[in-house]
């Protein structure tokens, strides 16, 4: 329940900086993708239902605000944490550095993904532009390189560990 | 059954929320231009956060805003202070020079009125105590300056130069107790002597008894006494006289503001030597001790009186 609670405290304050800081300082808003990020935090720790369902509210709030085809941006970042959970779930991506590629990944991923699904309800699609590519690219790598190292060691969804085999004693 | 759905658990997640996402967007699609009531809800629930977040950021971006307006008004107003105060400091500068050259031409005006020749000097130093009025002057004997001449202001007569070095000057004001002056009442024409007094101010003597002195006469020098030219201002007579008589006592208030004198002339005209016929025998000791009579051999005693009567 507390992880849930926190969850749901990081990414209404992912939304809410990026509505509103991007209202303020409209680079934000071409550059940087906080709930992006915040699905990143939760996939690569492998809790891939938790950044499926975050992506997915994270999305909705995203579109809902920014006037976007609804459903849109929830239906790529509930991708992305499903691919991100997976890999998270095999491999150690909890280090800041391994975070800061899976946001580089996913970044590509979403851009990749966006005017896929446009194209597939039949809407005409806009191709994804290099250059602002790139700067969402910087811009998530750097604010995202902020958010990991702060955050490195405070909670983290440690991955359930197996549980210890126990010593056989040899009796003689 | 229950393990199964554990097992799939994010599969049937993922399919779920696939599916709402498709619904959405394939709802978005459909209506497209107008506003369906599941955004219309969610717009609605978000909406107090949004504000809230909204005050907040807009709260702290109040808060930052100020503090570097605040900073620059602190900066600015401490550039403004010294703008003000080096503004002041000119406009000071503009006026004492305005009021420099008022007294010079003034002074210049004056010069041309004296018989040549005559060298300005700046008043370096002043010792205006009670009991002493002297002024040092920033010309000396290099200069052509030597004791005796007289040192005239704008307005009239300073005193006379009672020492030289070779750059400075030591002047004897008329106000000074070892001071005297033969003046004459610009009114009646009568003959007199002005002294200094110990209380910074100056007195006519030695007038006759029938003498009608008005308070605001006009006192100038007479040129009898050898030192100053004849004709130039002294002062003006106020108030009452004290004593009777050959005694009576006229106070004189200097036309010439001693304690502001900024520049002077000093006449260089040597004294014109006297004639046989003007050498009088020099007035006797003071009988005031507060007098002394030396520097007031100078000034020559009334017509027809052979000691000065005190």
């Amino acid at each position: 329940m507390k992880r849930f609670l926190q969850g749901l405290g990081l990414l209404i304050a992912a939304v809410l900086i990026q509505v509103l800081a991007s209202h303020k300082v409209p680079v934000i808003q071409r550059s940087v993708d906080l709930v992006l990020l915040v699905v990143v935090y939760y996939g690569s720790s492998g809790a891939r239902v938790g950044s499926m369902v975050a992506g997915a509210a994270g999305g909705i709030l995203e579109d809902l605000w920014s006037n976007s085809l609804m459903g849109l941006h929830g239906l790529t970042k509930t991708l992305i944490g499903y691919l991100l959970g997976g890999l998270g779930a095999r491999f150690d991506l909890t280090s800041p550095p391994a975070r800061l590629m899976a946001v580089l990944l996913a970044t590509i991923v979403e851009k990749l993904v966006e005017p896929l699904v446009v194209m597939g309800l039949g809407l005409r699609a806009v191709p994804p532009n290099p250059v602002e590519m790139t700067w969402r690219v910087i811009g998530n790598l750097l604010v995202g390189a902020l958010f990991f190292f702060s955050l490195a060691g405070k909670g983290k969804i440690e991955k359930p560990r197996p549980a210890r085999r126990r010593r056989r004693t040899v009796t003689a | 059954m229950i393990q199964f759905l554990q097992q799939k658990k994010a599969t049937l997640v993922l399919v779920a929320l696939v599916s709402l996402m498709l619904v959405l967007m394939s709802h978005d699609v459909g209506g497209r231009g107008g506003t369906d009531v599941a955004s219309e809800i969610l717009f609605k629930a978000g909406a107090p956060a949004m504000s809230a977040g909204s005050s907040v950021t807009g709260a702290v971006g109040d808060v930052f805003k100020n503090y570097a307006d605040l900073r620059g008004v602190r900066a600015e107003n401490q550039r403004l202070k010294e703008d003000l105060l080096r503004t002041e400091h000119e406009r000071d500068e503009a006026r004492e020079e305005a009021s420099e050259g008022e007294r010079l031409q003034a002074l210049f005006e004056m010069r041309k009125s004296l018989p040549p020749p005559a060298i300005a000097a700046r008043v370096v130093a002043s010792g205006l105590a009670s009991g002493s009025a002297t002024l040092l002057i920033d010309r000396g004997t290099v200069d052509g300056v030597r004791p005796g001449m007289p040192v005239i202001g704008v307005g009239g007569v300073v005193g006379r130069v009672l020492l030289a070095s070779p750059t400075l000057s030591k002047v004897l004001c008329l106000t000074d107790p070892r001071s005297g002056v033969g003046v004459t009442m610009q009114q009646s024409g009568f003959h007199a002597v002005l002294e200094g007094t110990t209380a910074g101010s100056c007195s006519v003597n030695y007038l006759p008894p029938y003498a009608e002195v008005a308070p605001g006469d006009l006192v100038v020098t007479s040129g009898l006494d050898r030192i100053y030219p004849k004709g130039i201002s002294v002062g003006r007579i106020v108030g009452r006289p004290e004593g009777q008589g050959l005694q009576r006592r006229f106070e004189v208030r200097p036309t010439v503001d001693l304690a502001r004198l900024a520049e002077v002339l000093v006449l260089k005209a040597p004294p014109p030597e006297r004639e046989p016929q003007d050498a009088v025998e020099p007035p006797p000791p003071a009988k005031d001790p507060a007098r002394p009579a030396s520097p007031r051999a100078a000034v020559p005693a009334p017509a027809g009186r052979s000691e000065t009567p005190r």
